[in-house]
Formats: C-alpha cells, sequence, structure tokens
C-alpha cells in the first residue's frame, strides 16, 4: 500500500475548501428558482451552513491527516481547535 | 429587512469583485471595507453587516486557500499552532460584540494599527534589497524549515518561523479583530508573521488567508446560531468575492513582495485613521 504523504493531504484541503465554496453558490443558486420565501429561506440556509462547516471540515481532515503523517503534535492542535469550534455553538446572545 | 433589486445584487456582486481582488492579494478577508459598505449604502444594523462581512471571509479564505496549500504558499502548521489562540478570541470576542458597547476596543485598536503601518511601509522601502534578502537560501536541516517557490524573484525561499510563543500571543488579537469588527484577522496576522517572525510577506499572506477562514467560522457559527446572517447579501456577496479572489490571486503570485507591503502599510493608516474618525464623530 501506497504511504500516505504531506502533498495527498494538502491536495484533500485544497478540495475540500473548493468544493465547500462552489456547493454554496451552487445551491444559494438554486434557493432563488423557489417563490415560496420559506422554501428559499431553507435552502439559503443549507447553503450558508455548508460554507460555514467549511473551515470545520478541513481542520477535521488536517487532525486525521497528520495522525496518519505520524505528527501527533499538529493533530492535536486541530482537534483543539475542533473543541473550541464546538464550545462556541454553546454562546448565546 | 431589506427589499433586494437587480441594480442592489449588481451593486453587491461588483463590490465583491473589489473585496475578493483586495482580500485574496493581500491576505485579509476584506471586512474592512463590507461593514462599512453594507452600513452606510444599505443601511443594515452593524451586527448584522459583521455578520455577512464573516460569511465573505469564510468565502474567500476557503477558494484562495485551496489554491495556496497546493502551490505551497500557505505554512499550514503554523496556521493550525496560530489558529489556536485566534479561534479563542474570535469566541470571546462575538460574545462580547453581541452583548457590548466596543468602542473602547476600537480606540485601541486604531492606534495599534499606526505603529504596526509604519514598521510596515519602512519595510517595503527597502524594496530590492530586503526582498533578495527575504528568506534562507543556504541549504538548513531544521524541522521547522519551510520552502516555496517565488515566480517573481525565480528562485525558492526557504525560511524558518521565530518567535512563535510572541505570534501566538498576537494572534489571539487577529481573532478579536475578527468577532468584534467582521476584520477576518488578516490585518493582524500578516505584520505578526510577516515582522515578528520572519515569514516572508507572500507565505505571511497566504497563511493568513488560509487562518481568516478559520476565525471568521468560529464566529460565524455563533452569529448564525442567534440569527445575524442575511443568506441573501451574504450569497451575492460571496459570488463576487469569489472572482475578486481568483483575480488576486494572480496578483499575489506575480507581484513583488515590496509592492504588496507597501500597498498594506498605506492600507493600516488608512483604517487606523477612518477608525479613530469613527470614534469622534
Amino acid at each position: 500500500m501506497k504511504k500516505f504523504t504531506e502533498k495527498q493531504l494538502y491536495e484533500i484541503i485544497s478540495k475540500t475548501l473548493r468544493n465547500g465554496v462552489i456547493l454554496f453558490i451552487v445551491i444559494s443558486f438554486l434557493s432563488y428558482l423557489f417563490k415560496d420565501p420559506q422554501i428559499h429561506k431553507f435552502i439559503l440556509d443549507i447553503a450558508i451552513m455548508i460554507l460555514i462547516s467549511t473551515p470545520i471540515m478541513r481542520i477535521i481532515i488536517l487532525a486525521v491527516g497528520f495522525y496518519k503523517l505520524g505528527d501527533k503534535k499538529y493533530s492535536f492542535y486541530s482537534f483543539v481547535i475542533l473543541v473550541l469550534l464546538f464550545l462556541g455553538l454553546f454562546i448565546k446572545k | 429587512m431589506l427589499e433586494l433589486t437587480i441594480s442592489h445584487i449588481f451593486l453587491i456582486i461588483i463590490f465583491g469583485v473589489f473585496i475578493g481582488i483586495i482580500g485574496s492579494s493581500m491576505g485579509i478577508g476584506g471586512g474592512a471595507f463590507i461593514v462599512p459598505f453594507f452600513v452606510l449604502v444599505f443601511n443594515i444594523p452593524i451586527k448584522y453587516a459583521i455578520a455577512v462581512s464573516l460569511i465573505s471571509i469564510i468565502a474567500t479564505s476557503s477558494a484562495v486557500a485551496s489554491v495556496n496549500v497546493e502551490k505551497g504558499l500557505t505554512n499550514v502548521r503554523l496556521g493550525i499552532f496560530l489558529e489556536m489562540s485566534m479561534a479563542i478570541g474570535s469566541i470571546v470576542s462575538t460574545f462580547i460584540m453581541m452583548k457590548a458597547n466596543s468602542s473602547i476596543l476600537h480606540l485601541l485598536f486604531s492606534f495599534m494599527l499606526l505603529p504596526v503601518a509604519l514598521t510596515m511601509f519602512l519595510k517595503a522601502k527597502k524594496s530590492k534589497k530586503a526582498e533578495h534578502k527575504e528568506g534562507i537560501t543556504s541549504n538548513n536541516d531544521d524541522k521547522n524549515l519551510s520552502t516555496f517557490f517565488d515566480p517573481s524573484l525565480g528562485r525558492n525561499v526557504s525560511y524558518v518561523p521565530k518567535k512563535l510563543k510572541a505570534a501566538f500571543f498576537f494572534s489571539f488579537f487577529g481573532g478579536v479583530m475578527s468577532g468584534l469588527f467582521g476584520l477576518g484577522g488578516g490585518i493582524v496576522q500578516v505584520p505578526v508573521m510577516n515582522i515578528l517572525c520572519g515569514v516572508p510577506i507572500k507565505a505571511a499572506t497566504a497563511t493568513s488567508n488560509f487562518m481568516i477562514g478559520l476565525s471568521a467560522c468560529a464566529s460565524a457559527i455563533i452569529l448564525y446560531k442567534n440569527n445575524y446572517v442575511i443568506g441573501d447579501l451574504a450569497s451575492f456577496l460571496v459570488v463576487g468575492v469569489v472572482i475578486g479572489s481568483m483575480i488576486g490571486m494572480k496578483i499575489l503570485y506575480r507581484a513583488k513582495g515590496s509592492t504588496i507591503t507597501m500597498f498594506f502599510s498605506f492600507l493600516l493608516m488608512f483604517l487606523s485613521l477612518k477608525m479613530m474618525l469613527d470614534i469622534f464623530k
């Protein structure tokens, strides 16, 4: 089996980031095909959630990727960031 | 809150292109322009404008980083390390932004920008001489050594980031700028990495672009959950921003580092004065 390389990890990161933005644009445009404001808002919300999730996805991939590369220090750093983002979910007005 | 007409949509997309060019070529999110634009032109309350700005920053950062990470311009390890304190700054400051008046921090920030702008201006004045000295040309077996190819110099540039503890501390304030003003934080991160850590300006710009998406995300999660995000404004702005980012990246990759530094120092001076004037209005 071929060894997983840092170059491959960065390629996955690039694709994730690119696809996140493309998906956001495509889905947000799709939302304008619906005249019902509730359906429009629902689809647009999905697009926004996908865009917000994009940096989260890249952190998850980096945490796993660095672990696979044997770089536990940066895998741990990525995990710490994930925990911080998760804590943000509990902050209210 | 706002009825969007065709002309509004057109204006937002064109503005997004402009922001994308500035943001991606200089490693900042463009929030310094986006927030005033929506507040002054569309009469959107500032907290909602900040939320739209942060959504746009996630898009700019993701689009630009997708190219720079592959090219090797982004220092991913340095980015992750600094993102930890940046994320804390973003989360804490978003909480403060939703609760309190931010005029004191606003004033502190505007004063803090001036010495940074002056230092960057003096650095850029060294121009070509400094450009060729940037980075390490000899072989170095340091495990933190990073290398990227700079087409404007026609050679590989290697460097070892220094003073990481201090950079970690200052990155917290990059996060604060994100949550409090919707700025992304590149305005702090680029000078911190370039001046403090000795990272060449292009790598600092690319790494900052990579990081600001995360800090904006940390704030955007909170603002989205608390219903501050206006999806329609964000979607049209992002279209323009992504187009502009692609143009801006070409400028970053080919331009001389000193040109970017000089432009960035003028932008910092302008922002500093603008923020001071805002307070004394």
